[in-house]
């Protein structure tokens, strides 16, 4: 069946189009102050003093504050100071995005942060003569009108780390993620979130796809923290001829991988508990074949045991395939015996992926001989039995495919002369 | 920028008692009959008017050396610094913080007149900054990158009789180039040489690109478009996708992605049929709201065709929900529409009822045989359901410790079935089989800094092996791993580093001849150079089934740029 691809890139395009809607919608519901800092700024005033005083006119607590305790943002009254008149007038609109007809419900932020104090910082600036107040607002002096972009909290959380770094060494308190010695409170805007969500605790390693999930930043959060090339050291796996990243990164044991230790002999048995992580990262067709073979694990890779394609299934039939006895447990009456407890039929159910890693060989699998319908194992070894070969339906109870039978796979067993080359 | 600051520096007084200071010393001079003429005579060095100074008391301009305002008086502390590691008041010329160790560079001739504060005490940004600050000043072209070069070589003996030499080099190397033409345009590539005689399935040097594309993001972030290949997390898709990517901002809140491409891993399939394509809904919290903080939900669809047949066609849908700080719900599920099942789903909750604890809860539930292409017969045969519940607890007693633990279990329904010639009933019984595990790791130290850990984990089959597969069965695994890794800065500059990782595992026999234990040991020693250039040399030493009382010598170089 094929997917119908034009409808799913419109019925894309109707949901992007909704969330753009929505998001015009909730926008303009959400009460903002409409403020330009270039208009209220005089490009002339140059000096710390100056610039401080113009500053202080609305922002009349930060240099009163060497200890960074009072929030920075103006109160209603400082702007009341020059428009007043707006406010009696009811223009609400003028200052409020909700406009007067919507819910005026902008609240200023009413305590800090950030640990912060722009008294002490303005001592230290060097650039205190020109414009110091750019130095960390850069926008402040060149924005349009718009609605107060200058807050840190709406900047790259990058950006004020580099620029507190540049001065403070905080390296301990960075490694250990000891975020308080800055942030009064990492819970309130969309980026920043509590310290505990960025520990790599639990089963990271088989859960972080999901809990990546999780940050609406998505894999640019996990930039900032990570080189870009980090998730590549495991996520190109598909490719056989990498490196595994312990061998990579022998000098980072405290870092979490997969295929640490003896791996190549452990993996089979992990890969029994749960074959779909193996999978998932790495295939099953060339991935693990191209190993077993070199190693003689896989069906037909050895010269001593290699029957030929066609006599395969023969071979077998007459009990004398040394490889099942080899690489099977128990004897060839065992494997081929339904009431034995190591019968390969309870192996295919279980692990049906296991058999695929030696013995996927398309219409050439081993089991389509014995397993097919009875014409076509009829024709293909001259019986006449009405119920064909031994193997008998290997379907399980609700088996469903799309795939016409027709057509491959179903049609290595379900129409005559699929085997014939 | 700070580290050329010429203002005075930390002066140990804050803005309140300053103006107490001021108006006493005014107080001061009144009473003596002074005036600041006097003062001027009594300094005998008049401010220069374009003195790069000012008091912090009265804002007016001072010379550089002055020891009091000729203004309002305020008398000025001799310079003094701050650790920025351990804020210890020092002197101004020292070398060595007396309470941390910390290393200073002397002071430069005339640096004192400099009153900086700043500038010596504190270390390059190096350590936190790979990159120049983004939004920096500065729309020039910039080019960063990362090289990884390993040199392996040793021997191995396999279970064959052969003694393969491991001779490998590799090279591994991404590069990012910033405001290309345009601020907003921005280029990451990463791509990786390998070359060993020994590395399946041929002899060949093999280059590989990883991820190539080209970045847009406007200025304050809102909008971003990759297009190339890269790593796309979303619904089904979670590979390296040859295509393009859209991230758009709508307001402080809302967000949508959406992306089209060729996956990588289909890169040997056809060509026309190869696509996945798909999209994400986003919503960041808002404070006031107490139950509806992040919000994501993703869709996506993939298809991939092998010799004009299909061999996958996947939908998938994941989702992540934080209703609060202290909790978050993600999940996906997956669906293949060739077997018209569903074989992928998946439920995480995630608590933090404390700042010092995490609780993980996850269940899933997979087919295996679904991720088969298909194209394999051998799906036909498969009822390999099974359903995991995964308890993680983690506890943080400090900054410096970490302990956790977790158990998963497995449960298998294994469903009976009737061979039809035989007519015999085969019940396949109840499989459970379980993993439990733990770990604890320790940071220690300031001068020699290291970390020490231990992991140990379990995993017992639970009778799932007993009769099953080829080679293997009967084999439950237990591990044991402990590790050490040190780091000592002779200098800012200047630091050696070392690990020590031993791993022991065992399973319970029968599964191979020579043993059922291995043990393996890497050691490491290197030197970094301003944590940019980084120089590992190191041995592997296996004693395992396979290779036995073997090893192999490493160097390693890493250059950031």
């Amino acid at each position: 069946m094929r997917l119908p691809w034009v409808p799913i890139v419109i019925l894309g395009a109707c949901l992007l189009e909704a969330c753009v809607f929505m998001g015009d919608v909730l926008h303009g519901t959400r009460d903002r102050i409409v403020f330009s800092h270039k208009e209220h700024l005089d490009p002339k005033v140059k000096g710390k003093a100056a610039e401080a005083k113009m500053c202080n006119e609305c922002h009349f607590v930060t240099p009163k504050d060497p200890r960074g305790e009072e929030a920075a943002e103006p109160l209603e009254a400082s702007c009341l100071v020059c428009h007043g008149e707006w406010k009696k007038s009811g223009d609400c609109d003028k200052c409020h995005t909700a406009g007067k007809d919507g819910a005026l419900t902008y609240a200023p932020i009413d305590h800090p942060k950030t640990k912060f104090s722009h008294a002490r910082h303005l001592e230290r600036v060097e650039r205190l003569e020109e414009h110091a107040c750019q130095f960390c607002h850069p926008t402040a002096w060149s924005e349009g009108s718009d609605t107060g972009a200058v807050r840190l909290d709406q900047d790259r959380e990058e950006r004020w780390h580099g620029l507190c770094f540049q001065c403070h060494l905080m390296r301990t308190e960075w490694e250990h993620m000891a975020c308080a010695k800055c942030h009064v409170d990492l819970s309130d805007r969309a980026g920043p979130r509590p310290l505990s969500r960025f520990h790599h605790n639990g089963d990271w390693l088989t859960m972080h796809g999901d809990q990546l999930i999780g940050r609406p930043d998505g894999i640019v959060l996990c930039a900032r923290c990570h080189d870009k090339g980090y998730c590549t050291d495991c996520h190109d796996a598909r490719d056989e001829r990498k490196v595994r990243p312990e061998l990579k990164y022998p000098d980072r044991p405290d870092r979490v991988f997969i295929h640490r230790g003896d791996y190549i002999n452990r993996h089979a048995m992990e890969a029994r508990e749960n074959p779909a992580d193996c999978i998932r990262c790495h295939g099953v067709a060339g991935f693990c074949k191209t190993c077993h073979e070199q190693r003689g694990l896989a069906e037909g890779s050895r010269a001593t045991n290699k029957p030929a394609q066609g006599d395969r299934v023969l071979v077998l039939l007459q009990g004398g395939a040394s490889s099942i006895i080899q690489y099977h447990n128990g004897n060839f009456a065992s494997f081929m015996a339904p009431s034995s407890p190591e019968f390969h039929g309870k192996t295919a159910r279980r692990d049906a992926v296991l058999c695929a890693t030696c013995h996927d060989y398309g219409k050439e699998t081993v089991c389509i001989q014995c397993h097919a319908d009875p014409a076509v194992s009829n024709a293909a070894f001259g019986s006449t039995s009405t119920k064909g070969l031994p193997g008998g339906d290997p379907h399980p109870k609700g088996f469903r495919s799309s795939i016409p039978k027709n057509k491959p796979p179903c049609s290595y067993c379900h129409v005559i002369g699929a085997l014939s080359k | 920028m700070f580290t050329a600051c010429k203002t005075r520096g930390d002066l140990g007084f804050t803005a309140r008692p300053l103006s107490i200071v001021a108006l006493a010393a005014l107080l001061l001079l009144a009473l003596w009959g002074s005036t600041p003429a006097r003062v001027l005579a009594d300094d005998q060095k008049a401010p220069p008017k374009d003195s790069r100074y000012v008091c912090p008391g009265c804002l007016t301009p001072v010379s550089g050396d002055a020891d009091k305002c000729p203004e309002c008086g305020l008398v000025f502390r001799k310079l003094e610094y701050i650790c920025p590691v351990c804020s210890t008041t020092i002197s101004w010329d020292t070398t060595v913080c007396p309470t941390c160790g910390q290393k200073f560079t002397p002071p430069a001739p005339g640096e004192k007149e400099r009153r900086s504060a700043i500038a010596r005490s504190v270390p390059e940004p190096r350590d936190f900054l790979t990159e120049p600050p983004a939004g920096e000043e500065n729309d020039s072209m910039t080019v960063h990158g990362y090289s990884l070069s390993l040199w392996r070589t040793g021997k191995e003996t396999t279970f064959g009789g052969r003694h393969p030499e491991i001779n490998r080099f590799l090279e591994d190397a991404s590069v990012t180039v910033q405001h290309l033409g345009i601020p907003q345009l921005s280029f990451y590539g990463a791509g990786m040489l390998i070359s060993d005689p020994q590395f399946r399935p041929e002899n060949t040097i093999t280059f590989t690109l990883r991820e190539a594309y080209l970045r847009y993001e406007n200025d304050d972030a809102t909008t971003q478009a990759n297009a190339g290949r890269q790593f796309i997390n979303c619904g089904v898709t979670r590979d390296f996708v040859d295509g393009l990517f859209v991230h758009q901002m709508i307001g402080d809140r809302l967000g949508v992605e959406g992306f089209a491409g060729l996956p990588v891993a289909a890169e040997k399939s056809d060509i026309e049929g190869d696509f996945e394509v798909g999209g994400r809904v986003f919503w960041r919290g808002i404070t006031s709201d107490k139950i509806f903080r992040d919000f994501t939900f993703g869709l996506s669809a993939r298809d991939e065709l092998w010799d004009s047949r299909v061999i996958r066609q996947d939908l998938g849908v994941d989702f992540s929900w934080s209703p609060t700080w202290e909790v978050d719900i993600s999940g996906h599920v997956y669906y293949n529409v060739v077997d018209r099942d569903f074989y992928d789903a998946r439920a995480t909750l995630q608590l933090r009822p404390t700042a010092w604890m995490n609780v993980t809860i996850d269940y899933r539930y997979i087919v295996p045989a679904d991720l088969l292409p298909s194209n394999s017969v051998l799906a036909v045969f498969a009822d390999d359901r099974r359903h995991s519940l995964e308890l993680d607890v983690d506890v943080f007693p400090s900054d410096r410790v970490k302990i956790g633990g977790y158990v998963r279990g497995y449960y298998i329904p294994n469903e009976s079935f009737n061979t039809q010639i035989s007519g015999v009933q085969i019940d396949l019984g109840r499989e459970v089989p379980y993993e439990l595990g733990g770990t604890a790791s320790l940071k220690h130290g300031e001068t020699l800094k290291g970390e020490v850990g231990v992991q140990a984990s379990l995993l017992a089959k639970a009778g799932m092996q007993k009769y099953q597969g080829a080679t293997v069965y009967s084999a439950s695994v237990f591990q044991f791993r402990i590790y050490e890794m040190l780091a000592y800065e002779l200098t800012v500059d200047h630091t050696l580093k070392g690990s020590l990782d031993i791993h022991w595992e065992a399973n319970d026999g029968k599964l191979y001849v020579r043993q059922n234990s291995a043990t393996t040991v890497t050691a490491t020693a290197g030197y970094s150079y301003q944590k940019k250039y980084t120089v590992t040399l190191g041995a592997d030493y296996r004693s395992t089934p396979d290779f036995s009382n073997t090893g192999d010598v490493f160097a390693k170089l890493e250059v950031l740029f």
